[in-house]
């Protein structure tokens, strides 16, 4: 293992100085209220460069879901600058696609529809798309339920719909806030190693938000490790384990290794009390 | 095929009972020697309506007709409106809450202005029916617009949806279940105004027949008309049944029966 929670190397924001892909520079996040204000992201740093697959590991309540808000353009930042290729995100990038922790389908469109609605909402053809559609559902084990309504499908089927809709598009960027947290332990497996399996045939760009730790090892290229009061990247976590994994590779020892380093840092952050 | 057999059952149930009961209503009539002006038995309803059908059934079809126009236009109105309030944080302030408080009105009462504003044919029948409809459609169709999940509507955002995408593809299916509910309380609403208007500005319908044998102690007419009435009020509501279930296959209220 490369990185040692000693290594300066590590630290947050040192990635290099050339610009990535995607840039979070000394970002703030303050909510105000009633009550005085809430600081939910103090100076989060990140470069995170084309086709990485950055994972996203913390907490409740250490805003992993807010930082996601803001790459997406939901939320404006406080302080400090946040840029895709560049250009400053004040608004939803069109060269992105989401998948949200709950499927949000349409319960009143077929399968085939709920992709579609991607290229509609986009204000462009059905008609252009509908051969993609059918194929990323296929990809994902669909092909036969293309005109059943969401009812009818399971929660893990139900959330491959949902990243076959974020996917429509092809966009560059793809943002996952906790993506899998619903379901159940097999058919997350299995929905981790479609995910890996799509993002290593396309490159995409990923962020990943997770509370899993073994799913931020097996998935990421980086783990980011962030802590709560106020919300702060502690860390930030290489993962140098060859592709692609198989899901053996957890029960491997240099896996457990950085399974083991990121708990004791969670454990050292008074995270875990055990 | 199962569905089938239980829903036919069930509707042989219905009928014995309702036969039962009839049964029961024509003997107690000739028991107690009631006289006719104060219960006609069914025997005398049924007698009184193949007396003169033509008339009744034209007269229903006017009962209906305004009915119909009245819902309609309450649904037009209703929904049109709903969509101006929560899109608009000044018609919000101002119309919902008038409204709100006009709702507070026996509309009723209301009855007789429309006879003086628009005279005594049809428009102020179809006036009163919308009046009385319109409330329950609106306040409905709001709360169905106003209740989407906030997550869905960042979903329809991050794909760069307009708002009247979001309107139409999002906010206006979701509310469906809701607005279906309105409508169905808003169409029995609409016959009732209909009936008053009938009462208010006479001319013709059933509720004009009611009040003219009424005037003549002419009960078995008044019965037949009640009659006329309930088929009316309950086919419009199946009607309605019938295109909800049809619109909302995907809603888990249809679920059980399908």
């Amino acid at each position: 293992m490369r990185c040692l929670p000693t290594d300066r190397a590590c630290a947050p924001g040192s990635a290099s100085g050339t610009p990535g892909f995607l840039d979070i520079q000394q970002v703030d996040k303050i909510y105000a209220s009633a009550q005085g204000s809430l600081l939910a992201l103090k100076d989060i740093n990140l470069s995170i460069a084309r086709g990485e697959f950055i994972s996203i590991v913390g907490p409740s309540g250490c805003g992993k879901s807010t930082l996601l808000k803001c790459i997406a353009g939901l939320e404006p930042v406080s302080r400090g600058r946040l840029t895709l290729e560049g250009s400053a995100i004040d608004a939803p990038p069109r060269d992105m696609g989401v998948v949200f922790q709950r499927d949000l389908l349409l319960e009143w469109r077929n399968i085939l529809d709920n992709v579609l609605v991607a290229a509609e909402f986009h204000g462009m053809s059905r008609r252009d798309f509908e051969a993609r559609a059918r194929e990323l559902l296929g990809l994902f084990g669909l092909a036969d339920f293309l005109h059943r309504y969401p009812r009818e499908l399971s929660g893990g089927m139900r959330q491959r719909v949902s990243i076959c809709r974020a996917l429509l598009r092809d966009p560059q960027l793809l943002l996952m806030d906790e993506p899998f947290g619903a379901l159940d332990p097999f058919t997350r497996d299995e929905l981790n190693a479609e995910l890996q399996r799509t993002w290593l045939a396309t490159g995409k760009t990923v962020v990943f938000i997770t509370h899993s730790i073994a799913e931020a090892v097996y998935l990421g290229t980086r783990v980011v490790i962030m802590a709560r009061g106020p919300g702060r990247i502690d860390q930030v976590v290489p993962v140098d384990i060859e592709r692609p994994r198989g899901l053996d590779v957890r029960e491997t020892p240099e896996f457990v290794a950085y399974v083991k380093h990121i708990r004791d840092r969670f454990r050292q952050l008074g995270i875990y009390k055990d | 095929m199962k569905y089938v057999w239980s829903n036919l059952a069930r509707r042989w149930e219905m009928l014995v009972t309702t036969l039962v009961l009839l049964a029961l209503w024509e003997l107690c009539v000739h028991a107690f020697g009631i006289r006719n002006f104060l219960l006609p038995a069914p025997s005398a309803i049924a007698a009184q309506f193949l007396a003169a059908p033509g008339y009744l059934l034209a007269q229903s079809v006017d009962t209906l007709v305004t009915t119909a126009l009245g819902f309609g236009l309450a649904v037009v109105l209703g929904i049109g409106a709903a969509i101006g309030i929560v899109y608009s944080r000044f018609l919000d302030r101002t119309l919902y809450s008038l409204l709100v408080a006009l709702n507070a009105v026996p509309k009723v009462a209301l009855a007789p202005l429309f006879v003086i504003w628009l005279g005594t044919e049809a428009a102020p029948k179809v006036a009163i029916a919308m009046l009385i409809a319109i409330f329950p459609i609106l306040i409905d169709t709001v709360l169905g617009l106003r209740s989407v999940d906030p997550d869905m509507l960042a979903m329809a955002r991050v794909n760069q949806a307009s708002k009247a995408k979001v309107l139409w593809k999002i906010r206006f299916p979701n509310a469906l279940p809701s607005i279906f509910a309105g409508m169905k309380v808003g169409i029995s609403f609409a016959l009732v105004g209909t009936i008053v208007g009938e009462f208010v500005a006479g001319g013709s319908g059933l509720g004009h027949v009611i009040l003219v044998a009424q005037g003549s102690f002419d009960t078995p007419t008044v019965f037949v008309a009640l009659v006329l009435l309930c088929v009316l009020g309950v086919a419009s509501f199946k009607l309605l049944e019938v295109i909800e279930r049809r619109l909302l296959v995907w809603h888990a209220s249809q679920a059980e029966s399908h």
